[in-house]
């Protein structure tokens, strides 16, 4: 329920916007030049100058970058050219990988490194009008001494009294320097780990001006512009579940999480690569293994129906597959006459030797002895919202309809879902087992719930460890997620990007094959380090994700 | 040994090593990614060593049979023909098996007893046993890209070969591989070689293959021939590697940057 006087107020802002545009603003933005489409450009150029694995973070603050990550603004329109913003990112990227590489916070100090620099500066500087090109770029800030994070921030202005049913996202813009604080209704203690560690940020009502009371409408919208706005330095963390979602990157001080280990952890045990160090620590993580049996038959039901072009046309397209064959020479029988094998039977028994009696070409089906696990993110993140449709929901409506067909053309396959809160609460959520009923199982996927972190390398392993037990020839997990590995005791960045690594080589030199579904752009920056080429997809849009499991079982060499 | 006409430039001590290998009788392995010099160093180290070299290009449809000869049918008259490998071993030839690893299972297998003590190779279809003689060497290659390939050679093949691993050259030595190879300037040279260096740390982003020392012996000879730099480094460097339009706008970047 909106105050009157709010609405009037938030429509006359919008229209006077929209009337008076300042001259100011209607220059800049024939000039601007956004940083999204470019984005994954100034990513791989950042990598080339910098000459090691570095990351682009989004923020406006006007500081070069940090020890790994490349600082770029969300737009540029200072400049008076569209062109020359775009040569302010370029030349921000260039300098700021160039101070990771040498670890020079001053950009000023790295103008000789590339001699075409101090031309392309000079020539851009009286572009900028009054503005500095130092002061715009900003130096380097190296000191932080925590490992970066990424998290997550959840503005839960509204402090609705009970649950709400729908969750608004919005993507907020990157902050640095964070100070998180433990919320009131968060106890570090070690015992009890929290459900939840999305940040929590303060002090929102401020913004306005308007010193209205909160009431249970979902807001975030209109709140938008003030949340952009919001410089958010201190962030609290809780474990309440969140009424609207301000996503946004941050990079947080000062706070240490490495939880105590001395504390017995359940489960069974798997190894994690430090890739530090070069080597596993063994029994790192513990997989917490259960059977979900809860079951939704009602969503199952309406699923089949909402989705029933999807589940023929996927059913289409694996059965054309399925009954692709493949030919297999020298057989001992088969419909079909070997004629290189016939030949040299021939000449084997010209020349005096017991000829090859196999001599036949035998057609083997492609999806014939597959093992197949599909491995699905559950994470809070998944919580979250693409194209109008949580993640979550896609993923396991997804699960369905593949479930549904994959069922009929492969022998044996099992679903799983994983989630964490820290090394050693690693959950493992066995949806359907290898020898369970599909008709049966399906229905559990309706009652699953985005829960914790998503620590891959554990899930992935214990994944590997069932389908080691199959007797299939061919072993392949699907693993489904959408995004970067993290956790809550440090799993973020290269850390977990080389423990997934390990764990998928690991697999692969024991026949099993992963591949993996991303169902976000962003994960063109991480995911070529996790998985081998041609063995992941990043889908534009979740319904292309079940077009793109298809795909997948054709590519996977999976008749070899 | 003679002086050998083929330019190889020594980036470490394998042509010692190759040589005591020579002489000690023992296989061979070369591992690296494409375009680093391995064929070129077997070729050179061949010329040097005074032997005939016989080059295998193995693919996933190498057999045995092509390895080892197969009987043929001529006018009713089966005759035998000796494959690479057997021709090898009555020559006392260097045999360089390239991309090992590509080649059927059975294939792999008949080299095994090449490469023990026994050093002798059984053709089943003439019941004949070949002893190699000491001039005699076994050498294969195979590229450990992590990303290239789902076929790994077996340890028990692996283990059976001492391991020479090819990396790119440093800076300095690259540079004077293409100066070498193609007679561009010194500046220019190591400008493509900075190019190099930059893309390469894409690698591990797996959006393109690295960059070989190849391709910058191909940019090098194309700038010789008179073609702008900017362009020759495009065509030869950044096309080959990738299709990603975001890639190449950002490699062409580091290009004009450099040259
Ligand atoms: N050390 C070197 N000395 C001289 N030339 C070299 C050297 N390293 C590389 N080259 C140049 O690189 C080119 C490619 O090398 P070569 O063909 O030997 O690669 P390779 O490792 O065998 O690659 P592939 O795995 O693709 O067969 C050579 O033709 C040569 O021009
Ligand atoms: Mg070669």
């Amino acid at each position: 329920m909106f105050e009157w006087e709010e609405n009037v107020f938030l429509g006359i802002k919008a229209l006077h916007r929209r009337l008076f545009v300042s001259p100011r603003e209607r220059a800049a933005s024939v000039v601007r030049v956004h940083l999204a489409p470019r984005r994954q450009q100034w990513f791989l150029l950042a990598n080339m100058i910098a000459e090691k694995p570095v990351a682009v973070f989004e923020t406006p603050n006007a500081v070069l970058c940090d020890h790994e990550r490349v600082f770029l603004p969300p737009e540029f329109s200072i400049a008076s050219t569209p062109e020359a913003n775009e040569h302010l990112f370029q030349l921000k990227t260039i300098l700021a990988a160039l101070a990771i590489k040498t670890r020079v916070a001053d950009p000023k100090a790295l103008l000789d490194e590339i001699p075409a620099l101090k031309s392309r500066i000079a020539d851009l500087q009286p572009l900028l009008g009054e503005t500095d090109f130092w002061q715009l770029i900003g130096r380097a800030e190296f000191s932080r001494a925590n490992e970066p994070r990424h998290s997550k921030t959840l503005a839960n202005v509204l402090e609705a009294a009970q649950q709400p049913e729908n969750v608004t996202e919005i993507e907020g813009k990157g902050q640095t320097n964070v100070q998180v604080q433990l919320g009131d209704d968060d106890q570090p203690v070690e015992a009890e780990m929290p459900i939840h560690t999305f940040e929590k940020a303060e002090t929102l009502e401020e913004y306005s001006g308007l010193d209205r009371k909160t009431d249970d409408e979902d807001e975030l919208e209109e709140h938008a512009e003030a949340l952009h706005k919001l410089d958010m330095k201190h962030v609290v963390r809780t474990r309440e579940r969140p009424r609207s979602i301000y996503r946004s990157d941050i990079v947080m001080d000062g706070l240490s999480l490495d939880f105590g280990s001395d504390a017995p952890a359940g489960g069974i045990p798997y190894p994690e690569w430090d890739f530090k160090k070069q080597q596993h620590k063994p029994a790192w993580c513990h997989i917490q293994p259960r059977t979900q049996i809860e079951a939704d038959a009602a969503w199952a039901q309406s699923t089949a129906t909402k989705h029933r072009a999807v589940i023929l046309d996927l059913r289409k397209k694996l059965a054309a597959l399925a009954t692709q064959t493949q030919r297999a020479k020298r057989q001992p029988h088969g419909p079909e006459l070997d004629i290189d094998a016939v030949i040299a039977a021939q000449v084997a028994q010209h020349s005096g030797h017991a000829p090859d009696e196999r001599l036949y070409i035998q057609r083997q089906r492609r999806l014939h002895d597959v093992a197949a696990l599909v491995l699905m993110d559950q994470s809070f993140s998944t919580d979250s919202w693409v194209d109008d449709a949580r993640v979550l929901d896609t993923i396991r409506e997804t699960l369905f309809c593949v479930g549904e067909v994959m069922d009929e053309f492969i022998e044996t396959f099992a679903v799983a879902g994983f989630s964490s809160n820290t090394r050693r609460q690693c959950d493992f959520h066995l949806i359907k087992d290898f020898r369970d009923p599909w008709r049966t199982s399906r229905a559990r996927l309706g009652r699953l719930e985005a829960n914790g972190y998503t620590r891959i390398g554990p899930a992935l392993r214990h994944a590997q460890e069932l389908l080691t037990r199959q007797s299939a020839e061919k072993k392949v997990i699907f693993l489904l997620t959408d995004g970067r590995p993290c956790d809550y005791d440090r799993y973020e960045g290269e850390y977990g990007i080389r423990d997934v690594r390990k764990a998928i080589e690991t697999g692969t030199r024991h026949g099993i094959m992963t591949h993996a579904f991303a169902i976000e752009q962003r994960a063109r920056e991480h995911f070529p380090r996790m998985f081998a080429r041609q063995h992941y997809d990043i889908v534009p849009n979740p319904k292309a994700l079940a077009a793109s499991m298809c795909g997948a079982f054709a590519r996977l060499r999976l008749a070899c | 040994m003679s002086t050998p006409a083929v330019f190889y430039l020594e980036t470490g001590r394998e042509s010692e090593l190759f040589a005591k290998a020579w002489e000690a009788r023992l296989p061979l392995m070369l591992k690296g990614p494409t375009g680093c010099g391995k064929t070129r160093f077997v070729e050179y180290m061949a010329a040097k060593l005074g032997r005939p070299l016989i080059t295998v290009s193995c693919n996933e449809d190498t057999t045995a049979t092509d390895l080892l000869g197969r009987h043929l049918l001529i006018g009713g008259e089966t005759k035998w023909t000796d494959g690479p490998v057997t021709r090898a071993v009555r020559e006392g030839a260097i045999l360089y098996l390239d991309e090992v690893a590509e080649a059927r299972a059975d294939a792999i297998v008949v080299i095994h007893s090449l490469t023990d003590h026994r050093r002798e190779l059984f053709l089943d279809r003439t019941g004949e046993t070949l002893h190699a003689p000491p001039e005699f060497m076994l050498i294969i290659s195979y590229n450990p890209g992590y990303q290239r390939s789902m076929r790994e050679l077996k340890p028990s093949t692996r283990q059976r070969f001492i391991g020479l691993g090819f990396g790119y050259p440093s800076t300095d030595i690259e540079t004077r591989i293409v100066t070498g190879e193609t007679g561009v300037d010194e500046k220019q040279a190591r400008s493509l070689v900075s190019i190099a260096t930059k893309v390469r740390s894409l690698t591990e982003l797996s959006l393109l293959e690295s960059v070989s020392t190849r391709l910058l012996v191909d940019a090098a000879k194309l700038i010789r021939a008179g073609l702008p730099p900017r362009y020759a480094a495009t065509v030869a460097i950044a096309e080959p590697l990738t299709d990603d339009p975001d890639a190449l706008a950002a490699i062409k970047q580091v290009i004009e940057l450099t040259l």
